[in-house]
């Protein structure tokens, strides 16, 4: 039920919309009140709030699990990288809870009570697991911040200058807020949500035409304390500048604008942003202006590798970022939900439906800055990064003292950079990037099913073949040639072939031992007295050669009569013997129509095989140069074992 | 290169559907091979006996 009294100082009324509500700021002459029972205490004036690129505003609201809810009080924080705000919320059902805002990052949490006691704030390290409330969470981050201002009621008494050291919680699409302000600590626990699901309502106008604000007069403008170059900070969320003319980094936070890292000295190297800072531009439908550019280097065996890094500036508030390697292109978001909560390097692990596998594991220190960041980032600051991937896909864990975060980065072609920003034709790729597409995946994957289909095809034909034109016996009979009468002829029994380009294969088997004989064949179609004649020598020599047994040729001859029309038919056979054959060689001849043989099958089927084979051998290439630069080429392994 | 592909391998399998009926086989000892796929005779001669 709201109250509402007189503000002690002005008179302007205030309203406490929530029971819970304890403390709140008059919105007209900042005083920072206190209900009591029967009155109002005024215990001071309240710091203005620092102007930020929030969307939301006191008044906003938005549904949640179909639940209406109104913004009713704020308080701004500073913690060591940044600046987050803490919006105090009232549900329809009397229910208040607070919406975080960070960075872009949104998370909705409540208060709990917690059940078993929580470590002490000096106990506790990032990354590190805690059990509680039947969950084994992840310590993410570790923040000593401080109020610097407050709106609108709220559910403690706080003021500028007020220590809040709180411990972030993940696990899984969970999150929980440990808050150190007070003794014993208090326990809020959530969920990240993304903006458009909170279907946010009367919210600022940041800008006359867009929804990124442009820098105008509540920017900071300053010259840079070692160069003398403008620079500028846009809103109070830059918390860092880097000059693009002479590499120094300013602290923003602090109106004396201190250079958190000296200049570039000329030895230093230096790099040029491929996308100009200010370029704005429409990234997958959505407007972006890049304002950060830096360049981090990874040292590997005492060789640098460098890549760059863009902060683009989106809608509501959010930020994403383009990452850039040896011209290939990843557009990165950093993830509420983190993958997993075990601070172990996994060999791989299911996200969202895919395996990511990982890929390398390695430090990344920034050796370039300029333009503008959300948190105070310096040259020299070191990270550990993890890289998992699942081609297009990479998740990219960076873990510092305080924070462990993850990012979902996707490979995005030249080209789609290029048309996002109108820039000239971007340079072409060097190498196998780690989560770059596979163009030979899918070529594979069509080509090896097209072989399936034509094998079973080919499978098809083959044994409708041989079970529809088969083979038949046409001749199985038993002849002797005597050396004495070579001049008989044998003529087979007559046999009928119907049809057209019949196949007629005649087998000989002659019993020759070190003998040889010629047969002089013809088919003859006794109809038309047209004959196929075809010479065919049977020989066959063996013996024993210094103790070794050796034999050369065959007892056995096959040939072939192709496209022998329809017709009654006889084989003849002319022998003639060697002039050393002494006993008669007894043949045993068979006529068929021939079956299609398995021979044409097993040849075209082994055609068909070389092109998923050759589409499998060029997508391994590509795998093995993508693995190469992992921590699992073969080359570290060896190098490993040296 | 898929178009390639595929047009090679439904090419084999019409070479392949066409060699089987006709039942040529390049490993066979053909007697008569200046005939067949040609349709001429050739080879063929007339038996007077």
């Amino acid at each position: 039920m709201a109250k509402t009294a007189s503000c002690p100082s002005c008179g302007a009324p205030v309203t406490f919309k929530s029971a819970a509500s304890i403390f709140a700021v008059c919105e007209f002459c900042q005083s920072t009140l206190v209900r009591h029972d029967q009155n109002i205490e005024d215990i001071g004036k309240m710091a203005a709030l620092v102007e930020d690129r929030s969307p939301l505003q006191m008044g906003s609201e938005g549904k949640w699990n179909g639940v209406h809810f109104a913004l009713i009080g704020r308080i701004q924080l500073r913690y060591s990288q940044g600046l987050w705000n803490e919006w105090y919320i009232m549900f329809d059902d009397m229910r208040t809870g607070w919406l975080s805002e960070a960075s872009g990052e949104y998370v909705l949490s409540f208060l709990k009570f917690a059940p078993e006691p929580l470590p002490a704030f000096t106990d506790i390290q990032v990354g590190n697991n805690l059990t509680l409330l039947n969950r084994n969470w992840q310590i993410t981050n570790i923040e000593d911040a401080e109020c610097i201002a407050g709106q609108g009621e709220l559910p403690f008494k706080v003021g500028a200058g007020y220590k809040a050291p709180v411990v972030d919680l993940r696990e899984g699409d969970n999150f929980a807020t440990l808050d150190y302000s007070e003794s014993p600590p208090l326990l809020f626990v959530g969920a990240p949500v993304k903006f458009e699901a909170l279907a946010m309502a009367n919210l600022r106008d940041l800008t006359a035409g867009g929804a990124i604000p442009d820098i105008n007069v509540q920017a900071q403008v300053f010259r840079c304390p070692s160069c003398g170059s403008p620079l500028s900070a846009r809103s109070a969320d830059i918390k860092s500048v880097g000059c693009a003319s002479c590499g120094a980094v300013v602290d923003t936070s602090d109106k004396n604008y201190q250079l958190l890292s000296k200049a570039l000295n000329p030895e230093d190297d230096r790099y040029a942003p491929r996308i100009a800072i200010g370029s704005k531009g429409k990234l997958e439908g959505k407007p972006v202006e890049v304002i950060g550019f830096m360049v981090k280097r990874q040292m590997c065996d005492g060789i640098a590798y460098d890549w760059r890094e863009y902060l683009l500036a989106g809608e509501n508030g959010t930020y994403r970022w383009l990452t850039e390697y040896n011209n290939h292109w990843n557009v990165a978001d950093v993830l509420s939900k983190h993958p997993h909560s075990t601070p172990k390097i996994l060999a791989q692990f299911n996200y969202g439906g895919q395996q990511f596998k990982h890929f390398s594991t390695y430090q990344g220190r920034v050796i370039q800055v300029a333009g503008e960041f959300t948190w105070r980032v310096a040259r020299d600051d070191v990270a550990e990064l993890v890289d998992y991937i699942a081609p297009p896909l990479m998740l990219s864990r960076e873990r510092t003292d305080t924070e462990i975060s993850w990012s979902l980065c996707r490979y995005i072609e030249p080209a789609v950079v290029q048309e996002a920003f109108k820039l000239p034709v971007l340079p072409e790729p060097q190498g196998v990037y780690a989560n770059q597409p596979s163009p030979w995946e899918e070529k594979h994957r069509r080509t090896s099913r097209a072989f399936w289909w034509m094998a079973l095809v080919a499978l098809v034909v083959q044994l409708l073949m041989v079970f529809a034109i088969g083979g038949g016996k046409l001749v199985n009979q038993e002849v002797v040639f005597n050396p004495q009468s070579t001049d008989e002829i044998f003529t087979s029994r007559e046999f009928s072939l119907s049809g057209g380009g019949n196949k007629v294969t005649v087998t000989s088997k002659a019993s020759l031992n070190n003998n040889w004989i010629s047969l002089n064949m013809a088919l003859i179609n006794k109809t038309t007295g047209t004959a196929w004649p075809a010479v065919r020598e049977i020989s066959y020599y063996s013996g024993v050669d210094g103790g070794e047994s050796w034999s050369e040729g065959s007892n056995q001859d096959d040939v072939a009569f192709v496209d022998i029309p329809s017709g009654k038919y006889v084989l003849t056979i002319d022998p003639e013997l060697s002039p050393e054959t002494q006993s008669p060689v007894r043949l045993t001849l068979q006529a068929e129509t021939a079956s299609p043989g398995w021979s044409n099958y097993v040849m075209v089927m082994i055609f068909l095989m070389i092109f998923p084979i050759w589409s499998r051998i060029r997508r391994s290439g590509f795998e093995s140069s993508r693995w190469a630069e992992s921590d699992y080429a073969p080359d570290s392994d060896e190098d490993d074992d040296e | 290169m898929p178009k390639f592909n595929l047009i090679s391998g439904i090419l084999a399998l019409g070479l392949f559907s066409y060699s089987q009926y006709q039942g040529w086989n390049m490993f066979d000892n053909v007697a008569n091979s200046g005939t067949g796929a040609r349709g001429t005779r050739a080879s063929s001669l007339i038996y007077h006996k």
